[in-house]
């Protein structure tokens, strides 16, 4: 660890970038930070009728309508849920909201070093909806394409 | 925000509105070349838009919008005739405005060059069609190219206090002092440079600034203003004295000032003479007590009368057996509503805000494609919320551009099917119930739908054996398909990749219906329905599925509890009979595909039933509870579920849980 800070003082131009960590299912997951908004705790969320699975429903944010889209059921992740969080993302002018397990940290990563792409890991997540791997150390944090996840199919109606 | 970006955005807005002017009126000109009112109000917009953009320090700018002036200075004074070759020029000088304008917004600063069109300008002065050269106008031709006033910007005050100044002996001398290159102490020779000025007349305006001077902080140039009664000779004479000065040019400015003073002079007349009354389209640049608010400013406000709607309901459902309570739960009720609806008129905003911008792009698209076309406006006073209007504007851009590339024929064709050389586009708006419709109708060749059929065979949206099965409207309404481009080649004007698919989905997220009439040889109508106002509405609260739903009043006739008994059944469709009417039953949570077991209604005694009704027939809709009847403030559901079957947007209700809104328009 100590290696690599200094390594990051030396490099002051090497870019850097900051994210969100977060769990699902005990796989760390990341969005960029810039796009995240803030956290928030699990209040009543009401389901839309007539949309895809994932989409878990709408929430009242300060008077804003903001969809919640339940990650784990966008990747197809199974298993007990203990706790639940949203991640509040905004992307293109739209306000979203993601269903995830629990926020881990904020972490700086270096674009160049650590971030691989086409990652061909273990992942539960559709390899499109990955925008590449950061690896710090051992860890290995699966960053997400919001582009992809959100608009793969950009009109979620049925 | 600093002061800065506050007057940066007031020069934004104030200059785009002038700019819009300038594009009305320089059409209005083109059609009638003699009316001095219009070449005024021309003048006016160029004149004003010139002083902002010199207060704002943008020389480009004031440099190119001076010149145009000139042009019109010289239009004005019968100097020059307008033909077509000066209105094009002045065109594509309101086009350079709005490039720089658009530099500014992007960068801050002007990047777009219009030196060439600024040499334009200049021939034009010197050759465009000039009926009486005066010698004023000759000296102005030999100088044109050293005009460098637009180095030397003033504003509204500083030019207010050159009038002042000035005496009937005065002129105004733009001067140019080049020192030489090599030129030691330049801070002294251009104090001295100022100081011979300052003893020769008075010194409107220099550039670089004494101060700037003093510090030694300019190059080789000094730009000076001055009033003087003196004669342009003696002036350059006494200057070129000054040691290291290399070369003095002095333009001798026309009378600016006497310019402003008869502008001036006709603002008044025009604002005290109010039985002239204005032409249409002709605008009229005076002050009326009018804010200039930001939209979120709005958008907050209106979110502040939703909160307080919610919470006036919540009161409500208190209940409270108290004569005050009643009282004040009345008045609260009354002021809520009147500040809705004042909240709802301050975002209300005449559609001309836009259609304005078409006449323009009409005349360039007919010009481009050899056409000939009458663009006819009807309404541009109907108002709507301007939400909708900030969206409009590319849906109908759109739909125009199709009709002038696709609709209306070449002349020749007119002729040749007895039509008038000369096509006709009607855009209108009006309102309709609680409604605005905005309609486009062409006089063109219509739409083929054998065409658009093969088209969309060949682009795959359908197989011709369903094309065969399809009506006459639903072929038509393929146009509506995305990736559906009926244009044999790709044109620059409506063949972008945007289709018609893009305008109906602006449309329909807008709450709106987009529906399309043609008929061949005669002509093709789009017509475009929205909803008057968005935000608040009487609605029904009913519990499907333990979930409550909003159901707008609009659309209910009325509300049932029937027994398991009343139902009937009718080629296997269960009924009801009202007032002799058969009334088809539809559960909703088998409407709004729920995940739970249909038909568990038949075991309660009492069935809430909501009477739905369109202009066709009406619908019994099954829920499980009838609530309270309510406003309710609507809300979208954002850009990310669009399109979602039977439901419309959401709201909050009163403990700030989500209700969402049925769509009943296609249940019924």
């Amino acid at each position: 660890m100590d290696y690599t800070l200094r390594e990051d003082e030396l490099m002051e131009d090497s870019e850097r970038k900051q994210v969100v960590v977060f769990l699902l299912a005990d796989e760390e997951y990341a969005v960029d930070i810039t796009q995240s908004k803030q956290i928030i705790k699990v209040s009543k969320i009401t389901p839309v009728p007539n949309t895809p699975e994932y989409v878990r429903g709408v929430i009242n944010l300060r008077g804003q309508i903001v969809p919640v889209v339940d990650l784990r059921k966008r990747f197809n992740i199974t298993g007990a849920v203990e706790k639940e969080r949203i991640i509040t993302i905004e992307y293109e002018d739209i306000l979203i909201g993601l269903l995830v397990d629990d926020i881990k940290e904020v972490l700086w990563y270096d674009i160049e070093k650590e971030l691989e792409s086409a990652p061909e890991i273990d992942s539960a997540v559709k390899q499109d909806f990955i925008k590449g791997v950061i690896k710090k150390g051992k860890r290995l944090i699966v960053l997400i394409d919001l582009e992809k996840l959100l608009f793969d199919n950009r009109q979620v109606s049925v | 925000m600093d002061n800065r970006d506050q007057y940066l955005q007031m020069f934004f807005d104030e200059s785009a509105e002038y700019l819009q002017q300038l594009n009305e009126n320089v059409l209005l000109l083109e059609e009638n070349p003699e009316d001095e009112e219009i070449i005024n109000a021309v003048f006016r917009a160029a004149h004003s838009v010139k002083g902002m953009s010199a207060t704002m320090g943008y020389d480009r700018l004031t440099d190119l919008t001076h010149r145009i002036e000139n042009i019109l200075a010289k239009v004005r004074n019968k100097e020059l005739l307008i033909n077509e070759y000066i209105i094009d020029t002045l065109f594509s000088g309101l086009d350079y405005i709005k490039l720089l304008l658009d530099d500014i917004r992007a960068n801050g600063e002007e990047v777009t060059d219009v030196s060439d069109y600024l040499y334009k300008l200049e021939e034009i002065l010197e050759n465009g069609g000039v009926i009486q050269e005066t010698e004023e106008i000759e000296m102005e031709v030999e100088t044109g190219q050293q005009d460098f006033t637009g180095m030397l910007p003033l504003t509204e005050e500083e030019k207010e206090d050159i009038y002042n100044k000035m005496t009937s002996d005065d002129k105004i001398f733009n001067i140019k002092v080049m020192l030489a290159e090599d030129c030691l102490l330049k801070n002294v020779r251009g104090y001295m440079i100022l100081k011979k000025a300052q003893e020769m007349g008075y010194l409107a305006k220099s550039n670089p600034d004494q101060r700037k001077i003093e510090d030694e902080d300019f190059g080789n140039a000094i730009y000076i203003k001055l009033v003087s009664s003196l004669r342009e000779k003696q002036i350059k004479q006494e200057l070129a004295d000054i040691i290291d000065v290399d070369e003095v040019i002095i333009h001798t400015e026309k009378k600016e000032v006497e310019v402003v003073k008869e502008v001036e002079k006709e603002e008044k007349k025009i604002l005290v003479d109010n039985s002239k009354k204005q032409r249409e389209g002709l605008s009229n640049i005076q002050v009326s007590p009018t804010v200039r608010v930001d939209i979120k400013k709005l958008d907050n406000l209106m979110n502040m009368v939703g909160e307080l709607l919610i919470n006036k309901t919540r009161l409500e459902g208190l209940n409270i057996q108290s004569d005050v309570y009643q009282d004040i739960i009345q008045q609260l009720d009354r002021v809520t509503q009147d500040l809705h609806h004042i909240v709802m008129q301050i975002r209300m905003v005449p559609i001309g805000g836009i259609f304005n911008r078409f006449p323009r792009m009409v005349r360039d698209l007919s010009k481009e494609l050899d056409k000939e076309i009458d663009l006819i406006i009807e309404g541009a006073d109907t108002e709507l919320d301007r939400s909708l209007i900030d969206e409009l504007g590319d849906p109908l851009m759109h739909i125009l551009r199709n009709s002038i590339d696709h609709g209306i024929e070449r002349p020749e064709i007119r002729k040749q099917k007895g039509k008038s050389p000369e096509g006709t586009i009607l855009l209108r708006a009006y309102q309709k119930g609680s409604e605005i419709i905005i309609e486009v109708e062409d006089d063109g060749a219509g739409i083929d739908t054998d065409v658009i059929v093969k088209k969309a065979i060949e682009r795959g949206i359908v197989t011709p054996d369903e094309a065969r099965q399809m009506e006459e409207r639903d072929r038509l309404n393929l146009i509506f398909q995305p990736g559906f481009s009926t244009s044999e080649q790709v044109t620059d004007i409506s063949g972008r990749g945007v289709g018609m698919d893009v305008v109906r989905s602006v449309v329909e997220a807008l709450d709106g219906q987009v529906y399309l009439e043609s008929e061949l040889d005669v002509g093709t109508r789009f017509t475009i329905s929205l909803p008057l106002t968005l935000a608040i509405t009487q609605a029904l609260m009913v519990v499907i599925n333990d979930e409550v739903y909003a159901i707008p009043l609009g659309s209910i006739s009325e509300t049932l509890l029937i027994s398991p008994d009343e139902i009937m059944q009718v080629r296997g469709q269960e009924v009801i009979l009202l007032r002799e009417n058969t009334i088809p039953l539809v559960e909703a949570s088998r409407q709004l595909n729920l995940p739970v077991e249909y038909g568990r209604y038949r075991e309660n005694e009492e069935i809430p039933v909501v009477i739905i009704k369109s202009a066709e027939r009406q619908i019994g809709l099954i829920v499980d509870e009838l609530l309270n009847q309510q406003e309710i403030v609507i809300k979208s559901l954002g850009k990310y579920l669009v399109n979602i079957k039977n439901i419309s947007g959401a709201t909050i209700v009163g403990d700030g849980d989500v209700a969402l809104i049925l769509d009943v328009r296609n249940i019924a």
